[in-house]
């Protein structure tokens, strides 16, 4: 709040954009090798913060720089040159207009040198996407709310970093060794970071969520889908028909990862999307469940080449497949209710369709007719076409592959994350349905507001240190304290990180509360609270979000009306 | 006794934990570009490998050298790179038959490049400041 006005225009100059490494990036400590992009986020007008993996993060860190704060607007395209000390804007005239993998090669060639690390945005972020990501090392992305659009607002085309000063002033290398080997242990212990994520990646719940019966399919229209096996994890590992490959090829790890869930797939060159495209040929990032689920059981398509090819689209021209693929569920609802007609939108739309799934990821990347309407996210499109009932979304921003009916903690996390529907914020499907920390029921409502508190609390300290969370399916705080307390000065304890993590999440509370949102603005779509699940465990149930808000509020020490009591505060020291 | 690294590509995820551990134990600082290990990314093959200096019997680096810079280390007999005499020429780079040579860009931190732990066996050499690069030292 210091930095912007939560009353700016998100697209305007005077928007902020900074990219920011946290005091893990760079280091020993498994999976330090993350980096935020913080802004106002253009699709929701509230704080944007995404954090993103591969190896640029960590570049950035070895280069001598924690943070970069971009202000204004370039008059013509640049791009930042980071060279250790050296910082250069330079001409990006030939690069605008390209797509993120076109750009970093280009980048690469004219220095002269393959191992710079550089962090792009494609053509959907020039062209005001409201959902674009910003794309580093290819395929890695910093990806909700839009911080490519506002990227592309200040005509600044990409960041390349090459840094070779290193990450000095570990305090205490010996303890920070010795708790950065000891997490690591805990990590290739856990059955989950140890050999679920590794063999299965995300995508090992594609299964699991469907058997629980929270895989929103058809917008949310049903709670479970019958072409879920197909794009499974499982379907991932499998020899192709066509030829007698299987779609994953490895898996891959970002900077530091001792987990390495990553998916690297190559999809049959014979597949139709692809059969004149030979730059899809190449093995590049695979499906992640949440793309899994929003570009194929949110539309009911269940053809794995294709969803792999449409997450390629989504990768190389840089917006985020969650919101996108929940957009287009909701074009073919509309389609399918006779709103929207083959001739406005270019392509016969029905559910399932894998041809208008491709086709309007091209359109939409390129900024091509229809595609410049799906550019709005579902909020604003199902707004124009009268049917804003149709739009999954929380704080205008879709929410990903949990359906709250299913799995209730999930609802509230949705309804309450400062960023729009988001489960990376308190992912309690964690303790609602892997039993992490503990157990929970995912139909009930009881303790669900103390269970996304501590989720979210902990959340914001583990993405601020600069680790992935995906290491709380095995770390808790008590494994993260002793790693940054040897590496930073300032007496890292367990109960100081916890009351950093609910200060962030305050911070960032009054940030939007300043930018206009109130506790309207933390609700679910109709369609949630009122059509009860048809399927599966869940058979009859709705969200109760109503229930679990109050409650919720009362948790956070905030008044009934969702703002921060003068007592919480000062007791956080705000 | 002679060691040698023996890496199993196939296992590698590209996670870059070895290149910091290297560079940490030779610098005390993490910095990926100072390790003597290398992974290299094959991207459309899906592939990562690291690589490592061979050490050849025959070293074809140490002859194309123009100015000595790579030695044979008489007490060990490892072949190193004596990087306050390389010039940053890159012919080494192009005489390594498996490309386990490399070049890294260093912008003229002095003060560190004398401090190199010449034990190591595994071969580094870096360019030094364009002001010393005009006049090659050759003791």
């Amino acid at each position: 709040m210091a930095e912007t006005d939560p009353k700016v225009d998100p697209l305007s100059p005077e928007n902020k954009l900074i990219m920011t490494t946290g005091p893990l990036t760079g280091t020993m400590a498994s999976t330090g090798g993350r980096y935020s992009v913080v802004t106002k986020g253009p699709l929701t007008g509230a704080i944007a913060c995404s954090n993103s993996g591969g190896y640029f993060g960590a570049e950035l860190k070895m280069a001598g720089w924690d943070m970069i704060i971009f202000e204004g607007r370039s008059p013509k395209p640049v791009y930042l040159w980071l060279e250790n000390d050296k910082a250069e804007l330079r001409d990006a005239s030939h690069l605008w207009g390209t797509t993120t993998w076109h750009t970093e090669e280009t980048i690469k060639a004219a220095h002269q040198d393959p191992q710079i690390r550089i962090a792009s945005i494609g053509r959907a972020g020039e062209n005001g996407v409201l959902y674009a990501c910003v794309i580093n090392d290819l395929h890695r992305a910093a990806g909700r709310s839009g911080v490519g659009a506002v990227m592309g607002s200040k005509n600044l085309k990409a960041v390349a970093v090459r840094g070779t000063a290193g990450v000095p002033g570990i305090k205490d290398f010996k303890a920070f060794l010795k708790a950065t080997t000891a997490a690591k242990k805990v990590l290739a212990d856990n059955a989950v970071t140890g050999q679920g994520l590794p063999k299965f990646g995300t995508q090992i719940l594609m299964n699991v969520i469907n058997e629980v019966g929270a895989l929103p399919t058809r917008n949310a229209q049903d709670v479970q889908f019958e072409g879920a096996r197909n794009i499974s994890a499982e379907a991932m590992h499998e020899k192709r028909p066509g030829d007698g490959k299987s779609n994953l090829v490895t898996n891959a790890a970002c900077f530091g990862c001792t987990i390495a869930c990553g998916r690297i797939s190559q999809v049959d060159q014979n597949h139709w999307s692809v059969t004149n495209n030979p730059k899809y040929w190449g093995a590049t990032g695979g499906l992640e469940y949440e793309n899994a689920w929003s570009l194929g059981a949110a539309n009911g398509v269940d053809d794995l080449d294709a969803l792999t090819v449409a997450n390629m689209i989504c990768n190389e021209d840089g917006m985020d497949p969650i919101t996108f693929g929940a957009t287009v569920g909701a074009v073919m609802e509309m389609y399918q209710m006779g709103v929207l007609k083959k001739e406005q939108i270019g392509i016969e739309s029905p559910f399932g369709s894998a041809q208008a799934l491709i086709e309007l990821s091209h359109m939409t990347a390129e900024g091509r007719g229809f595609g410049k309407e799906i550019a709005l996210g579902s909020r604003r499109l199902c707004e124009k076409y009268g049917k804003p009932e149709l739009s999954m979304t929380v704080k205008s921003q879709e929410f990903p592959a949990y359906d709250p009916r299913g799995i209730q903690g999930m609802g509230l996390t949705y309804a309450t994350s400062n960023r729009g529907a988001c489960h990376l914020r308190s992912y309690t499907v964690a303790s609602e349905i892997l039993g992490i920390p503990v157990k929970t029921d995912p139909l009930a409502t009881d303790g669900k507001a103390d269970l996304v508190k501590a989720f979210q609390d902990a959340t914001a300290a583990f993405d601020s240190a600069g680790v992935c969370v995906f290491t709380t399916f095995a770390w808790t705080l008590a494994d993260l304290a002793p790693q940054l307390d040897a590496a930073c000065e300032g007496g890292w304890t367990l109960e100081r990180l916890a009351e950093m993590g609910e200060r962030i999440w305050n911070m960032e509370r009054q940030y939007n509360l300043a930018a206009g949102f109130t506790a309207k603005d933390d609700d679910l779509p109709k369609r949630l609270k009122t059509e009860p699940a048809k399927t599966g465990p869940a058979k009859g149930r709705v969200a109760d979000i109503d229930k679990m808000l109050p409650e919720y509020y009362k948790a956070r020490g905030w008044t009934a009306e969702g703002v921060p009591t003068k007592d919480t505060l000062k007791r956080l020291g705000l | 006794m002679q060691k040698s690294l023996r890496i199993d590509a196939n296992k590698c995820t590209g996670c870059l934990q070895c290149e910091m551990a290297c560079s940490y134990e030779n610098h005390g600082a993490f910095n990926i570009s100072k390790s003597r290990i290398k992974v290299f990314n094959f991207e459309s093959a899906g592939r990562k490998v690291p690589y490592t200096c061979t050490q050849c019997a025959e070293a074809w680096c140490l002859h194309a050298c123009p100015v000595d810079a790579i030695r044979i280390d008489a007490a060990t007999g490892a072949k190193v790179v004596h990087e306050n005499v390389c010039v940053g020429c890159k012919v080494c780079t192009i005489a390594c038959p498996f490309g386990t040579i490399n070049y890294v860009a260093w912008s003229g931190r002095n003060s560190t490049w004398a401090s190199a732990d010449w034990r190591r066996s595994t071969w580094w050499p870096r360019r030094i400041p364009r002001s010393i690069r005009s006049r090659p030292k050759t003791s």
